[in-house]
């Protein structure tokens, strides 16, 4: 990726006396004043539907080591062009592009596949692939659904996913992978939305859970039933090792070690509810040599994980503890002092950036006569701390009401509508757009209302109503807006109603968004340059 | 020092391909921003108390290090009136809105400096254009609450989001000496010999100055040049084994000679530091 000008094997001094000498001979012709220079490429698709559009703006994000990142952001003119001002000479310089419209939106998104090097002296290239701030998610009927995360629903696309697809994960960005439930591998280039030129591969056994190391070198398929283990493909090659596991594993994360090596943690024993207070073991591995997997007990009823990939720090969700906490893989130890508590029933966490995002979920409950189900309101409670335990906040989203409307009551003028208040809500799954500015969620809830009235012979005149719900929504952890929100499933179902009853059937209201391609139950959640 | 024929001859070639260079360069150089251009420096802040006076900090950086001439608040509201804050507040970090107020202040861009708090302090600053009234460089540093940056940390800031020609700060040397045909060198680098053209250098910084003829006691001073300032060596050669009065000795001369003065100093890039950076440009495709 970087093209030395000059160097080898010459010592210091006469090492940049070559390189000041070889920056004279240039420099008339190129019209600069400096030493080196770096020239980054910004891959955008071709394709006009998956290209940002609007940029006026690049910001240039460089990080080096554990220093804060720098930001630089210039106009984009007309030609494309872009000056950025200066980078740091520097080993191992991260960098990610942002792409916004006259707004301040981001409209499109990019990181560099790996640290690179800058010198005095020295020219350097690099290519950053930038996209669109899409998630994907996947369900049944072959749907493979892509979102831009930056631009409400105008943009809902359908992507050929060919087979079912269960679970996805990013690769690097520049593809998605989709997993099916009978373990077919296949991927999908976010440049194109067609089938990558990646090789397939078909695991044996189902796939659980899926997640790419950051750098888009592996995939790890979380696989269970007959095949209890953690597939650790290699994505240019489609070679898969297996990493055994005691039984099913139902999440993976995957971070870096101190060698710079990957490793992954697969969960076993995952808290399934907020009354499965078993403990969890994790299955511990690197991707380097996936057989040597180790298996440690978590000490703690772990309902998800997330890996934040720089700080080689797997965070672990405790579900019935209320709290999160750090385990190192390398080492094999679970910190057992919490870097967030207080946040309930923890189901999902994700990790970016040394900050980890959770979602949670309480409820008020009541024995009064009035409540028959004895449940008022059910929230989602969000959590976000530093890996280091600093800055830690819990914050309870608002409880979610239903509204479903009368089917039999259709007036021009008036409507009849039922304001149900959830009796249950649960994270799915949790996702960080890139740059940490939004969240993704997959949640699911139930709602119920109590049957009412009397028709005087033994009924009822309103049934009681059950209603389950699958969303998705993107929203602004430091304000809690919602900024997307698309209702998958909606069903009701209505229990028995009187002689009189009134109104018998019930809908969902369809104030909330539908997918376009029809309701679905999303089984996987994938963003560009996120993290899980 | 003795020099190797032959390292002299490289020398002497190091010198034709310098100024040749120097020369090529020096009409890219010429088409960027004004050096002393007036810049104002006006602070924005979103419900932030973080970071106190820290316009003015980095107004008394930009003065130190740069030849801009930099407008701060407390100039700003002499020309433009008391509502310079209460406009900026309201133009809400909008680049146009900000850049009326910079044009009204005399100002050819304004450096907006943005203070917010998002768990850790945002520190922003973005150089808009007046004329243009867009933002021509805009960057963003989240700083730990109980974190002040230093001058360094600000000035190495300002060096992102400024040309770095902004940076480049010139002052003169004058060398006369009583004889012709004396070689200069300045550090290690030959410059000519005598009679001399004033010589345009980085500054502030410290050069050795000395100046050799065959037959003659070689005269060597070191000279401070604060930026566009100018120093004046008068530099007194005298033969060797020559004796004379104590007054006539070089060293006597260097102490006496090296007169600084006022004065306006531009000219071409001489030196160069070691780089701890390079420019960085990319293309979208």
């Amino acid at each position: 990726m970087a093209r030395r000008s000059l160097g080898g094997a010459a010592g210091w001094t006469e090492a940049r006396t070559w390189a000041w000498l070889g920056w004279l001979a240039v420099a008339p012709a190129a019209g600069c004043g400096v030493e080196g220079a770096v020239s980054l490429h910004f891959d955008v698709p071709d394709e006009p539907g998956l290209r940002p559009t609007g940029a006026e703006t690049l910001t240039l994000v460089a990080q080096v080591g554990d220093d804060a990142p720098r930001a630089t952001t210039a106009e984009i003119d007309d030609d494309g062009q872009v000056d950025l001002g200066e980078l740091p000479l520097g080993d191992e310089l991260w960098l990610s592009a942002q792409m916004r419209n006259p707004q301040a939106q981001l409209v499109g998104y990019g990181e560099a596949g790996g640290p690179i090097e800058i010198a005095a002296g020295v020219d350097t290239e690099a290519t950053i692939p930038v996209r669109r701030p899409f998630v994907y998610l996947a369900g049944a009927g072959a749907r493979l659904i892509s979102f831009d995360a930056s631009i409400g629903r105008d943009f809902e696309g359908q992507v050929a996913a060919g087979a079912t697809p269960a679970r996805l994960a990013d690769v690097g960005g520049t593809a998605v992978a989709h997993i099916s439930a009978s373990g077919a591998v296949a991927y999908v280039s976010t440049a194109t939305h067609q089938a990558a030129s990646l090789p397939a591969v078909q695991l044996t056994g189902g796939a659980l859970d899926a997640i790419a190391s950051p750098d888009g070198a592996f995939l790890l398929v979380a696989q269970g039933g007959g095949s209890p283990q953690v597939a650790v493909i290699e994505v240019a090659t489609g070679a898969v090792e297996l990493a055994p596991a005691p039984g099913a594993v139902e999440r993976v994360a995957v971070t870096r070690g101190a060698d710079g090596g990957w490793w992954g943690v697969g969960l076993v024993g995952r808290a399934a509810s907020d009354t499965s207070c078993g403990g969890s073991q994790l299955l511990t591995f690197p991707l380097a040599d996936p057989e040597t997997a180790t298996v440690i007990a978590a000490g703690a009823p772990v309902s998800d994980l997330a890996g934040d990939a720089r700080s080689g720090v797997v965070v672990l969700a405790d579900r019935c503890g209320d709290r999160l906490l750090r385990f190192r893989p390398e080492s094999g130890a679970v910190d057992g002092t919490p870097i967030l508590a207080g946040i309930a029933s923890p189901t999902a966490v994700a990790a970016l950036g040394g900050r980890v995002w959770a979602v949670g979920h309480d409820r008020l409950e009541t024995a009064s006569p009035d409540v028959p189900d004895g449940v008022i309101d059910a929230w989602l409670v969000l959590g976000s701390t530093r890996l280091d335990g600093a800055d830690a906040v819990v914050t309870p989203l608002e409880p979610v009401v239903e509204r479903v409307l009368a089917e039999n009551a259709d007036y021009p003028d008036q409507d009849l509508v039922m304001d149900l208040h959830a009796n249950w809500v649960e994270a799915q799954d949790l996702v960080i757009l890139p740059g940490g500015e939004q969240l993704a969620l997959l949640l699911s809830t139930v709602l119920h209302g109590d049957a009412l009235g009397d028709d005087g012979f033994g009924g009822v005149l309103i049934p009681e109503t059950d209603v389950t719900t699958e969303e998705y929504w993107v929203f602004d952890p430091s304000s809690a807006v919602i900024t997307q929100r698309v209702r998958t499933t909606c069903d009701v179902e209505e229990g028995p109603c009187g002689t009189f009853c009134l109104v018998p059937e019930w809908a969902c209201l369809p104030d909330i968004a539908a997918p376009a391609a029809g309701a679905f139950s999303p089984t996987g959640i994938a963003a560009l340059f996120g993290a899980r | 020092m003795t020099i190797s024929t032959t390292n002299a001859r490289l020398a002497a070639g190091l010198v034709i391909v310098l100024v040749a260079l120097a020369a090529a360069a020096a009409p890219a150089r010429a088409a960027g921003p004004d050096p002393k251009r007036a810049v104002a420096v006006f602070e924005y802040r979103a419900g932030s108390a973080a970071l106190p006076e820290i316009d003015g900090r980095i107004a008394g950086l930009l003065r130190k290090h740069t030849s801009l001439e930099i407008i701060d608040g407390d100039a700003a509201r002499k020309t433009y009136g008391a509502r310079l804050d209460a406009d900026i507040v309201a133009c809400a970090g909008e680049a146009d809105c900000v850049a009326a107020i910079g044009a009204k202040a005399g100002a050819k861009e304004v450096l907006l400096v943005g203070v917010s708090e998002f768990g850790d302090v945002i520190l922003t600053l973005q150089r808009i254009d007046v004329k243009r009234k867009k933002v021509a460089m805009r960057i963003a540093e989240a700083l730990a609450e109980t974190v002040e940056p230093d001058d360094d940390a600000l000035l190495g800031y300002c060096k992102r989001v400024l040309p770095e020609s902004d940076f480049l700060q010139f002052g003169t040397i004058r060398i006369k000496a009583n004889l012709a045909g004396a070689e200069v060198l300045l550090g290690r680098d030959t410059r000519g010999q005598t009679p001399i053209e004033p010589i345009k250098v980085r500054a502030p910084a410290t050069y050795d100055i000395k100046l050799t003829k065959a037959g003659y006691v070689p005269f060597s001073a070191r000279v401070a040049v604060p930026p566009d300032g100018e120093v004046e060596v008068e530099a007194r050669l005298t033969r060797e084994g020559a004796g004379g009065a104590w007054y006539t000795k070089w060293w006597v001369a260097a102490i006496a000679g090296v007169v600084v003065a006022g004065g306006v100093g531009i000219g071409v890039w001489a030196s160069q530091d070691d780089p701890t950076s390079v420019p960085v440009g990319g293309t979208i495709d």
